[in-house]
């Protein structure tokens, strides 16, 4: 009988590791929130008092409010920039066959899976050489590049859900390519690219290893997190920690949802 | 070239171009740089990166952190994926985005929670003293066990959503016809389901193994001085030692020894996977 017993052990115990293991993962994103709105000036555990200046510290503020504006900016750049490169480079891996397709797909993951510091220091290195070090157009740059695979893998699995039908259909009524794709796969793929912008958008604006190589006077949010952190400890870093994570909850969320029932598979993304 | 072919290639050029250029050719600036200085090519930074007494501690202290990181993050991470795929419904739409959610946070935010609960004065002290159970406050943060506590937090969403992606693709007729057969579950899930799961176990381990060897936060933030990364040592000849040759060299060597650990992985493990040529896979 040890297989039964195993058996009704697991199904008992199984729930009770996974909220220990979720507990694990979530209470210390939680943890930050009410130190943040503590009114001391150093960290203390339990907070005292109830206080908005440190989310009024990071909003008024001349050096957090410019990095956030940065963050803001370059986001939203590296958002659009990877999400048209990536739809390029997806509507093209569609139109191989099957093994070219998956092989030109894994090329373009590749930069995924070189630890973040050795591509800090190769960006470090030919920016520098290229005089484009520190400049905004190097940071732009290097973040449409991280941002590119999860882009090409979003859109790639969206283009090959909806099949080239669609669109030869149209074509054969007498649409251009180029009128085919704005009629008809476009507004099919709409989602998908909306998504695909919110998550270059997200690793855009989380990046910290290449930006602190390369950014040199442009402070990102990261950057002026990881400089405070190490330099002095008021809540303003529990406050802007809140604020990332709060911006998290609004954007991913729904998104995880909306994917979760579009499809099961496909899930599983590539960060960091 | 047909007309099909040269569009294709047009599509292509773009963001070929752009990886070739932010990727393929700061990697071509790495080798350089390790191979060559102002008179021509040079073994001196590699051979520094491989003898130096602090380097190689370093680098080998890095391997075995990130091996350490990896298994347990596979280890804690297996029973979660199995449960996740194990469900239905909204419940497990739920339970995954719980999972899902920690993943999307900042690396930096999710260890600066950790300073807060490991440090001195911290939560976790603080609910010791309080529960009588210490005295005085244990030394939690600055320790290597603080950069794995939150390096396997970090990492634990990414392995857990690959092994639950390998586990949905499972056949589950096959599980079913080995009970029907007389197996006990325990021998069902040990003969069929782990090695059909390996194949997403072994992904994984070694992708979270990769993304370990380049972690510089955590070390920086909750380790203590001796717990240092290659990849803080990397940083420091850039910044300060200026020595860019020497953090090149080391880079690549870092890069070496991961490619190395993750093929020996793929051999080693890969023998105890099945396939989807063994027919376990849902097609």
């Amino acid at each position: 009988m040890k297989g039964t017993l195993w058996d009704s052990l697991g199904r008992s115990l199984l729930p009770l590791y996974f909220v220990f293991v979720v507990a694990y993962l979530v209470i210390p994103l939680l943890i930050v929130v009410p130190l943040s709105f503590s009114d001391t000036t150093y960290l203390v555990f339990p907070p005292r008092g109830f206080s908005w200046r440190w989310y009024s510290e990071i909003f008024l503020n001349p050096g957090w409010l410019k990095a956030f504006q940065t963050s803001l900016l370059l986001g939203v750049i590296t958002a659009v920039g990877a999400t048209g490169l990536g739809t390029l480079a997806a509507m093209a891996i569609v139109r191989f066959h099957r093994k070219t397709s998956f092989t030109i797909g894994a090329a373009f993951l590749v930069p995924q899976i070189v630890p973040a510091v050795i591509t800090a220091l190769g960006a470090f290195l030919l920016l520098n050489a290229l005089g484009l070090l520190g400049t905004f157009t190097g940071l732009v740059i290097m973040h449409v590049m991280m941002a590119l695979p999860l882009v090409v893998v979003t859109m790639t699995a969206a283009l090959r859900q909806l099949g080239e039908g669609l669109s030869l259909a149209a074509r054969v009524l007498g649409a251009t390519p180029l009128k085919a794709f704005i009629h008809v796969t476009f507004p099919a793929v709409a989602p998908s690219l909306a998504i695909s912008a919110i998550f270059a958008f997200f690793i855009s604006f989380d990046e910290l290893i290449i930006t602190l190589f390369i950014s040199g006077s442009h402070v990102t949010m990261p950057v002026r997190i990881w400089a405070d952190v190490k330099q002095e400890l008021t809540p303003v870093v529990p406050a802007a920690a809140t604020l990332l994570t709060l911006l998290v909850a609004v954007l991913v969320v729904p998104i995880e949802l909306y994917r979760q029932r579009a499809s099961i598979k496909d899930r599983v993304k590539l960060q960091m | 070239m047909t007309n099909r072919s040269r569009t294709t290639a047009l599509l292509l050029a773009a963001p070929m171009g752009l990886t070739i250029f932010a990727f393929i050719l700061p990697m071509v600036e790495v080798i350089r740089w390790s191979f060559f200085d102002g008179q021509g090519f040079t073994s001196e930074h590699i051979a520094t990166a491989l003898t130096d007494e602090l380097f190689v501690q370093v680098l080998l202290q890095t391997i075995v952190l990130s091996a350490q990181v990896a298994a347990l993050c596979v280890i804690i991470g297996y029973p979660v994926a199995y449960y996740l795929s194990m469900m239905s419904g909204p419940l497990q739409r739920l339970c995954v985005l719980l999972i899902t959610f920690p993943l999307w946070v900042s690396v930096l935010v999710r260890t600066y929670a950790w300073i807060v609960v490991l440090g001195r004065e911290g939560l976790l002290n603080l609910m010791l003293i309080e529960l009588g159970i210490v005295g005085e406050p244990l030394k939690l943060i600055f320790t290597r066990g603080a950069v794995l506590v939150a390096s396997i937090q970090v990492l634990l969403p990414l392995a857990v959503l690959i092994m639950y992606g390998a586990m949905s693709q499972i056949n589950r007729t096959l599980i079913r016809a080995a009970r029907v057969l007389g197996a006990p579950p325990s021998a069902a899930f040990r003969v069929i389901f782990l090695p059909l799961s390996m194949n997403g176990v072994i992904s994984s381990a070694v992708l979270i193994f990769i993304l370990s060897l380049g972690f510089y936060v955590t070390p920086a933030l909750v380790g203590g001085p001796r717990d240092i990364m290659i990849s803080n040592v990397i940083a420091t000849q850039i910044n300060q030692t200026l020595d860019w040759g020497l953090g090149a060299a080391l880079g690549i060597v870092l890069l070496a020894a991961g490619l190395m650990v993750a093929g020996l992985t793929y051999m080693v493990l890969g023998r105890f996977a099945a396939t989807a040529n063994d027919g376990g896979i849902r097609s």
